[in-house]
């Protein structure tokens, strides 16, 4: 039996009865589920939904985590549930939980991965193992937990995830799911194990804005001092030199549009995304920024955004066959933001290179998953697709 | 844009792009210098800024053989992989399942460090591709770069690693150290050579002390003003800090009384880098505590040993002077053995001064141990009687029947024990510069004083000298005692056989007599019968025998008398009696004696001195008194004279015979007593007795005055009124005992 993604959605407010909506559509006719996915959008209290989707699933495991929007097929839901069973006669799971993120994030990341793969067999030829990975961004830790996370698995699998969080990054809205519970300082992995090959394809389409910057002074995710300035002044500073007019009032809008580029030796940038000012003029992003390293102000088109949600979509579905069983995107709720209505095109331009294969996702706060071919990292305003093993895998 | 400038541009962008993955890789590496940090972070960001699949650092392990130093992008499934044995690590087949696939490229990187051949080995650092990486040439110099960087980061982790570990160490050693020094139970003070001051909690206990204290100096004041002698303890701290070689151990005693054993010493490293000096507290106050009470024990122990031996030497003394003491019943041989008793074992010279029954007294023995003295003690036995007169003395004692001490004989006093200066020249020639003087008495009977004196020979008296110096008296006076009451006895036996011997005499003659008589008439009348004998012959032998038989009868109504006064029977018939006519009575009955004996009797009795008494017993009186005048007035004039004296009627009968010897005045009174020898006088000796028997009945007195060879005189005093009542005399019985 082939690997199939079977998505049911539900925009019942009520988490009981979204979950029973979303569970029925998924679950109609599915024989073997091996692990299903919940991603909601902002309106549910994380444990009762996690309650209501443990009913309805029983014994089926299952992940997931709260998002901005998500996505079924190509329509974007701002409320509402989106759940995905992958079915598969041949799949295993396991699925850990580790934290506190906040408190020790690469020993979360590692020890989520690792009870996740102590439920799993040796690996054997043939199959493909995934790493789903899931975070709670607002800890600005995620690639803490990515690093700690691909110490103890490896580079060998294929790694995609995402960073959770609601209306914004304050924890309270945002909620992990797992082993029937909702979390939020943790790091959630499963592990899955499908015969065929998973192809994970990640793009974010930004381009080189600014002269190159030196991180002299940063802390986790805030950067104090940009070439021993304080880092809001020069990046000011350099984006009045553009002909762009930034202050504290519009600093927010602004960095949606132009974020930090960490150069790779590929010509290549881990995109960082600024979330605000801090008041002495530090710059808290996302996730971390290296100290010491030399990085870019970056910019986007929409034009390029979709173009990259393209590539992704299609280097996914080119390494998983030419008809995926289903993929899963993860896409930066800041392309979002910055393509507005324009959004559907990136969510069509997915539905697009993936062909009839079913397709969920939701708008993350940061992306998991390796540019190209190298070790994975934790990247922000970026496409990360997960194509499930099609029949010509 | 023509091509050029994107070229240019591309070239720029490159360039920029190698310098921040140089720049950011370089500050991860540097970070390695801390050992703490691991080389998993720069291997991550290696991998992750290249688009490694993995990157794998491999080293030498302690035993040579490869070891896994950091990786990313492996497992920790792989990472616990056991690695191959390999000539080098270059060609390591490595067993990890991320670097199984196909197609992997590898980079391979040498980290040796620039020396020791103990890392033979060497590191390595391997970078593995997907492929053909799509790098620009520069970034294997870039890697090459960073392996330098890593190259020496390594080295400085190790060698900070050695330095941590030694601080650790020796961090450890400290903290043990402190541990063991606050633990200790001693304690210690530690001065550098900085006179920076450190030390233990105990030490801090000992003399209350802050918490720290800056130094040495600091230190001076507190502690010294802790001890007993604060200078003292002061100028011994000064003198650690100055003597820096010098090891010594000393006892320091705190005012609250608590002593503590001080070790100083040197504190030195083993090859004798010098840090300081310290003191070493030990508490020692339980210890000396113990020593102390063990000495005191001890020194008990002795002093009872000392008192036992003392008592049991006393008690062999004693026990030796009861011994010689019982060995003889001679009184001057007794005598002479108290004084030598305690010579010279407990006296240097000794004397014994007695009291007679006169109540006179009089030194008997004085005895020095010095032969040479001899003399001398004689002097003072002599020449100087006991002083009854002088304030303290034997003449004291022998008044006040009390002990006295001297455990130090001063001039002064001696002077004032002596009376003269004669005296006192003798006691000094004597030597005597302690003494006691203990009372002679036995029985309740005073009898004489004991003196003990040391002299030169240095030692003294003291309470329990006196205390043996009164038990050794009381058996001495006991033996004195018996000795003379054994001559008391001896005399007493003696009297009886004289007064036996007297009375069968007596009583012989008259026997004699009646026998002669009776024997002459059976005689006679055997020749012939009665009827022949000559009346006038039997006439005569009749008479004879009446008066031999009335003679006898007196000797023995006599004996009876003296038997029932004995015992207390004397009966009274008190009535009127003339005792002027007794007199006159006796002396007419008495003719035929008065002629016999050839004196001539004077009766001077003007008046009648009426009294109510006993006749008979008057009569018996006054011809006693007048017999024994009458006897022993070798015919000289004999004085009899009545009289009356107040309430007393008086009789005095006087000779001009051989008197009363002095010693022998009071004794004439008693039972057997005489005078004189029995040979030349005759009489049972009773006479005297029973006047002083029945005297004492009718409430009356008799004492005898006389001159040995001049007469005696006898008085008699009777109250007129007669004995008092049975009553009157008993109470009167009552009180004089009880007046004792």
């Amino acid at each position: 039996m082939s690997t199939q993604l079977h998505i049911g959605k539900s925009v019942q407010p009520a988490a009981r009865a979204a979950a029973a909506e979303a569970a029925g559509a998924a679950l109609r006719g599915v024989a073997e589920p091996a692990l299903a996915i919940a991603l909601s959008a902002p309106g549910y209290e994380g444990p009762e939904l996690a309650l209501a989707l443990s009913h309805e699933l029983g014994s089926i495991p299952w992940v997931g985590c709260s998002a901005p929007a998500v996505f079924a097929g190509s329509a974007l839901m701002r409320e509402g549930l989106v759940l995905g069973v992958i079915s598969s006669g041949e799949a295993y799971v396991g699925v850990g939980v580790a934290g506190p993120v906040s408190r020790d994030p690469i020993h979360a990341g590692a020890a989520a991965v690792a009870r996740a793969l102590d439920q799993m067999p040796a690996r054997r030829p043939g199959r493909s193992r995934t790493l789903l990975l899931f975070v709670n961004a607002a800890s600005g830790k995620g690639a803490e937990v990515v690093r700690g996370a691909v110490r103890e698995g490896g580079a060998g699998v294929t790694w995609a995830g995402g960073g959770a969080g609601g209306d914004n990054l304050g924890p309270a809205h945002s909620a992990l799911y797992a082993r029937g519970a909702a979390f939020t300082d943790n790091a959630v992995a499963a592990a899955l194990d499908l015969p065929g090959a998973v192809g994970v394809g990640m793009r974010h389409g930004w381009r080189p804005y600014g002269p190159p910057l030196m991180v002299t002074r940063s802390c986790g995710a805030v950067t104090a001092e940009l070439e021993y300035e304080p880092a809001f002044e020069l990046y000011r500073r350099i984006a009045d030199r553009q002909g762009d007019t930034v202050s504290l009032e519009s600093f927010a809008s602004f960095a949606m549009t132009h974020p930090l580029g960490i150069p790779q030796a590929d010509g290549d940038h881990v995109i960082r995304d600024p979330l605000s000012v801090e008041p002495d003029g530090a710059l808290r992003f996302v996730t971390e920024v290296p100290d010491g390293s030399l990085v870019r102000l970056m910019q986007g088109t929409p034009k390029a955004l979709l173009l990259a949600a393209r590539e992704a979509a299609d280097s996914a579905r080119q390494q998983a066959g030419a008809s995926p069983g289903g993929a899963l995107v993860f896409d930066c709720v800041s392309r979002y933001l910055m393509l507005g209505e324009g959004f559907a095109e990136e969510v069509e331009s997915f539905r697009a290179a993936l062909g009839q294969a079913p397709m969920m996702g939701c708008l993350s706060f940061g992306e998991i998953g390796a540019l190209g071919s190298g070790v994975p990292q934790f990247h922000n305003k970026t496409a990360v697709v997960l194509a499930l093993p099609g029949d010509g895998s | 844009m023509s091509s050029h400038e994107e070229g240019d541009l591309k070239l720029t962008e490159e360039r920029l792009a190698r310098i921040s993955v140089l720049q950011e890789l370089t500050v991860s590496a540097l970070d390695l210098f801390d050992p703490r940090r691991s080389m998993d972070d720069l291997l991550d960001r290696l991998a992750m800024r290249l688009g490694c699949r993995a990157v794998v650092c491999l080293g030498p392990s302690e035993r040579g053989t490869p070891r896994l130093l950091g990786a990313s992008g492996l497992s920790r499934a792989s990472r616990a992989c056991p690695l191959p044995a390999a000539s080098s690590l270059e060609e390591l087949c490595l067993p990890y399942l991320e670097l199984a696939g196909e197609g992997l490229v590898r980079w391979v990187f040498r980290v040796t460090p620039p020396e020791g051949p103990a890392d033979a080995l060497g590191c390595v650092l391997l970078l593995y591709f997907d492929g053909e990486p799509r790098l620009p040439a520069q970034y294997h110099g870039v890697v090459e770069r960073l392996a330098d960087i890593l190259r020496t980061a390594l080295l400085h982790r190790r060698l900070y690693a050695r330095t941590l570990e030694s601080e650790r160490g020796l961090f450890e050693q400290k903290t043990l150290l402190e541990c063991q020094s606050e633990a200790s139970l001693d304690g210690i003070l530690f001065v550098a050579t900085d006179a920076a001051a450190s030390y233990n909690e105990r030490f801090r206990e000992i003399f209350e002390l802050p918490e720290a204290v800056g130094g040495f100096g600091d230190l001076l004041e507190p502690v010294a003003d802790r001890t007993a002698v604060p200078a003292d303890m002061a100028e011994r701290m000064k003198r650690m800090v100055l003597c820096r070689e010098e090891q010594n151990r000393t006892e320091v005693v705190l005012h609250d009384g608590r002593s503590f054993d001080v070790a100083c010493a040197p504190v030195k490293s083993r090859d004798g880098v010098y840090f300081g000096r310290s003191w070493y507290l030990r508490d020692i106050t339980e210890r000396k505590r113990v020593e102390l009470e063990r000495a005191l024990l001890f020194q008990q122990e002795q002093l009872a040993r000392a008192q036992a031996e003392e008592a049991r030497q006393r008690a062999s003394f004693l026990a030796e002077a009861s011994r010689l003491l019982a060995s003889s019943l001679d009184y001057s041989a007794t005598l002479e053995r108290v004084a030598q008793l305690a010579l010279p074992s407990f006296a240097d010279w000794s004397m014994v001064d007695v009291v007679e029954e006169d109540n006179s007294s009089h030194r008997v023995v004085v005895a020095h141990f010095d032969p040479a003295k001899a003399k001398l003690a004689e002097a003072l036995r002599t020449r100087f009687p006991p002083n009854e007169e002088a304030p303290a003395g034997a003449g004291r004692v022998l008044v006040d029947g009390k002990s006295e001490l001297f455990a130090e004989l001063e001039p002064a006093l001696l002077r004032q024990i002596a009376g003269c200066e004669e005296h006192f020249e003798v006691l000094q020639a004597l030597g005597a510069r302690s003494a006691v003087i203990v009372p002679l008495t036995a029985r309740g009977k005073r009898l004489g004083a004991f003196s003990l004196v040391y002299g030169d020979s240095g030692r003294r008296y003291g309470e329990a000298e006196l205390a043996l110096a009164e038990d050794l008296a009381c058996r001495a006076a006991l033996a004195v005692d018996n000795a003379r009451l054994y001559l008391r006895t001896r005399e007493a036996v003696q009297a009886r056989d004289e007064f036996l011997s007297i009375a069968s005499h007596e009583l012989r003659t008259p026997v004699t007599s009646l026998q002669l008589a009776a024997q002459g008439l059976l005689r006679v009348a055997g020749n012939g019968g009665f009827d022949a004998v000559p009346p006038a012959f039997l006439r005569t032998s009749l008479e004879t025998s009446v008066r031999q038989s009335a003679r006898m009868a007196q000797l023995i109504d006599r004996l009876l008398d003296v038997s029932r006064i004995q015992a207390g029977k004397v009966e009274l018939q008190l009535e009127p009696v003339d005792l002027a006519a007794v007199a006159r009575e006796i002396v007419a009955v008495s003719r035929e004696e008065i002629a016999s004996a050839g004196c001539e009797l004077t009766l001077q009795a003007d008046g009648p001195v009426v009294g109510r008494w006993d006749r008979q017993r008057l009569e018996q009186v006054t011809a006693n008194l007048l017999s024994n005048a009458l006897k022993y007035g070798a015919g000289k004039p004999v004085e009899l004279r009545v009289e009356a004296a107040g309430d007393l009627g008086r009789l005095v009968v006087r000779d001009q015979g051989i008197g009363v010897p002095a010693d022998r005045r009071e004794r004439i009174f008693e039972r057997f007593e005489r005078a004189v020898s029995a040979r030349h006088y005759s009489g049972l000796g009773l006479g005297l007795y029973i006047v002083q028997r029945v005297l004492k009945a009718l409430g009356g007195s008799v004492k005898v005055e006389s001159e040995e060879g001049a007469g005696a005189t006898f008085v008699v005093e009777l109250p007129l009124d007669g004995p008092p009542s049975r009553e009157a005399r008993g109470e009167e019985d009552h009180r004089g005992a009880a007046q004792g």
